[in-house]
């Protein structure tokens, strides 16, 4: 066992002085992950934010200036969709953090204080909203951002002083038509004092206007309803959380870091493959054939220092992910047993690879052909999901597939126990059929 | 573990190392044909042929890197060195250079202590006095690939030394070095013959051979066509001497400034009667070497 650990430690630190070869195995993987995931994810440009979903059940003018407002926040993406069931699906999937529906009705609410203040959202609210749990900062965010955009909106509606003398007719209007007992004198007195001041601001508004210098939508104190009052307390959206389904990717580094995976597996594959060739032709085989150590002493040396290095690049990669672009391990157990299945198959197959060439050219480019098709086969370049169904059938005889299922069913797959071992069952079977077929490959290389 | 060695290997015999018979082809070329010959303790022993004649096949059976097709190699009183245990006790120098270039000189020696088994301590003392002998303790720490071809030749033989072997095999250890590496791995030869170590050395140079090897095997076409010391191949092998004999004037029956051949088993004696004659201005003598061996047994030269 000596001998081994000798021999795995020598080609470890061989990588590490070789710097294309470090370079291929530990730093393109990841480069590979994060420039895909930044590309897929759309965070290298405009628009950035949380993305969330709006259906416009309304179709009034007031709605239309609420998305465009809401539209106006850097913070959130918006994506305007007709069917709310779609979008409540796409929340649930976790595909989006967010939808905000705007019911038949919002309109008028909006531009009616009888309806705004005396409850004419009623329980429903003004907007309703459907969040991710998950995702709870988005709530906060998301809340704030409507209740701008509503003020925005309602300000708007009463920015004109016409508009304004309506709500304060319709407010007393509303009044007077209480039933006995449903409002009491002071209440009475004091909407009676909010409606003068709307009469006494419609006024006003109309000399700016006539003055020249706007006639904007009044203040909040004119009104009572700034973002400080009724409105602030969220009072004009209701949130609903759904439960979200983890059967897709939180975001694209969910499917680029497992890819990056696969590009370390192949690294390494290629890596201490070529070692193992390059021992042969520049006779440092010799040199430890000589030495009190038998053949098999020397591949369990290579591989285990293939192993270790495809573990340790798995690990690097997911770290990366979790550390810096929000990837979430739903399984810690199931990925460290994804990660060993993946180096073991891979370490197998590095054995083949390494005995089938003669030459350090001849088995380079048999091997970047051979894995390179694998590879894209098996959903290391375009996701397996974005495939034609015949390609995914196919996909069943590529390694790097099922070293790219093990670590999607421990990161966002959610998988069942009896189809998270389907991956790792595999990746064995690739091991084994890896390491005999190199081990007598290689014993036969010795013997000519 | 020197100690061990020898006394492993004194105790059974004087042969060290023993081929019997061996066979080996590859494919339909007969790379070793029925070649046998045994090594004894203490000596330097030259294997002595053109390139294709089989001496890196000989060297491979030898230190276990190949298996026979017939006959039998043993390590006296070890076994075959096919077993890993065996080759404990041997070390081998290939003809390619075998290092490790991205690692320095006394890390390659490191690694290859530690995978003979050797213990820290031993392993940097082995390492350092290595260096020292075969003069790269300045250069210990640079990496091998910045070496001269020279100095990594003296690491490849140092390299073979590391576990301190009794038997040394070192295959055309010379092959395209300068002259001063070249004389100092002689030096390091004839010192380990002085250490008391067994030496077998494959070279196509016969100056190599006849300069460093107490005997020698001339092997062409997978077998050993002589064997014995220089002197016994020369004088079975290498036939007469000639003394060539230049005269101011015509006589021993040459025409005038022409020189005169003699062939003679007794150069010395020859070469007084000639001195002896008026006339003789230049007399010299050509003695017969194992490149006459060769070609008296082959009908070829060794550059061939």
């Amino acid at each position: 066992m000596r001998a081994v650990l000798a021999l795995a430690l020598k080609d470890l630190l061989l990588l590490r002085r070789d710097r294309a070869g470090a370079f291929f195995t530990l730093v393109f993987p990841v480069a590979f992950a994060v420039l895909f995931g930044l590309i897929f994810s759309g965070t290298t440009g405009t628009p950035t934010g949380v993305r969330v979903l709006v259906v416009d059940e309304d179709g009034s003018a007031a709605s239309a200036a609420f998305m465009e407002r809401l539209t106006r926040n850097e913070s959130l993406r918006i994506e305007v969709i007709g069917d709310a069931q779609v979008g409540a699906g796409a929340v649930r999937r976790g595909q989006r953090a967010a939808m905000l529906v705007l019911p038949a009705g919002f309109g008028e609410s909006v531009s009616s204080p009888t309806r705004l203040f005396g409850g004419g959202g009623g329980d429903e609210g003004l907007v309703r909203g459907v969040v991710d749990p998950g995702q709870r900062f988005t709530t906060g965010l998301l809340q704030g951002a409507v209740t701008a955009a509503l003020f925005e909106t309602v300000s708007g509606a009463m920015g004109e002083a016409e508009g304004v003398r309506r709500a304060a007719a319709d407010g007393r209007a509303m009044v007077a038509s209480a039933e006995p007992g449903t409002i009491n004198l002071p209440m009475r007195l004091a909407l009676r004092g909010v409606f003068d001041q709307l009469d006494v601001m419609a006024s006003e508004m109309e000399a700016a206007h006539a003055r020249g210098d706007g006639g904007d939508a009044p203040s909040g104190d004119g009104t009572g309803a700034g973002p400080g009052s009724g409105f602030g307390n969220g009072l004009g959206v209701r949130f609903e959380e759904v439960a979200v389904a983890r059967s897709g990717p939180r975001s694209s580094f969910d499917l680029t870091i497992p890819q990056g995976n696969a590009w370390g597996l192949m690294a390494c594959v290629i890596g201490f493959g070529m070692s193992l060739v390059t021992e042969r032709t520049r006779g440092t085989m010799t040199r430890l054939l000589v030495a009190p150590v038998s053949s098999s002493q020397v591949l369990a040396g290579k591989a285990v220092a293939c192993f270790a290095t495809a573990c340790f690049v798995q690990t690097v990669l997911i770290l990366v992910g979790v550390a810096f672009f929000g990837v979430r391990v739903g399984s810690v157990g199931l990925l460290a047993a994804g990660f060993v299945a993946a180096s073991f198959a891979f370490t197998g197959i590095m054995m083949t690879l390494s005995a089938v060439g003669r030459t350090e050219g001849g088995s380079e480019g048999f091997g970047r052909a051979v894995l390179l098709v694998l590879a894209l086969f098996g959903g290391g370049g375009v996701p397996l999901a974005f495939m034609p169904e015949w390609m995914r059938q196919v996909a069943g005889v590529s390694p790097f597939k099922w070293a790219i299922l093990a670590v999607e069913n421990a990161v966002w797959r959610g998988a069942s126990a009896a189809e998270a071992v389907v991956p790792l069952v595999a990746l064995a079977g690739f091991g084994v059929a890896g390491f005999v077929l190199g081990v007598w490959l290689f014993r036969r290389s010795l013997r000519r | 573990m020197r100690g061990a060695v020898w006394w492993g290997l004194g105790r059974y015999a004087e042969r060290v190392l023993t081929l019997r018979d061996v066979h080996k082809s590859y494919g339909s070329t007969v790379a070793v044909d029925g070649l046998s010959l045994h090594i004894e303790a203490g000596e330097v022993f030259g294997l002595l042929g053109p390139n294709g004649a089989g001496k890196s096949t000989t060297i491979g059976m030898a230190v276990g890197l190949l298996r026979p097709d017939r006959g039998s190699v043993e390590l006296a009183g070890l076994g075959s060195p096919t077993k890993a245990s065996v080759r404990r006790h041997l070390g081998a120098c290939p003809q390619q250079i075998a290092l490790y270039e991205q690692f320095s000189g006394e890390e390659n020696l490191l690694f290859l202590g530690k995978l003979h088994g050797l213990d820290r301590a031993t392993r940097k003392r082995r390492a350092a006095e290595l260096l020292e002998r075969v003069g790269l303790t300045a250069r210990a720490r640079d990496r091998v690939s910045a070496y001269s071809g020279g100095m990594q030749r003296r690491l490849n033989i140092a390299a073979a030394l590391v576990h301190d072997p009794q038997l040394v095999l070192l295959d055309e250890p010379t092959a395209g070095v300068d002259p001063h590496s070249r004389h100092a791995l002689f030096e390091l030869v004839r010192a380990l013959k002085s250490e008391g170590r067994t030496v077998v050395y494959t070279t196509h140079y016969m100056e190599e051979a006849q300069r460093l090897c107490d005997r020698v095997g001339v092997i062409d076409q997978g077998r050993v066509l002589a064997l014995g010391t220089v002197d016994e191949l020369i004088a079975a092998h290498g036939g007469q001497s000639v003394v060539t004999v230049l005269r101011d004037g015509p006589g021993g029956g040459a025409e005038e400034g022409e020189p005169e051949r003699i062939e003679t088993d007794d150069p010395m004696r020859e070469i007084a009667r000639v001195a002896a004659e008026p006339g003789a201005r230049e007399v010299r003598l050509e003695r017969p070497d194992l490149e006459g061996v060769f070609l008296h047994l082959t009908g070829r030269s060794l550059r061939d």
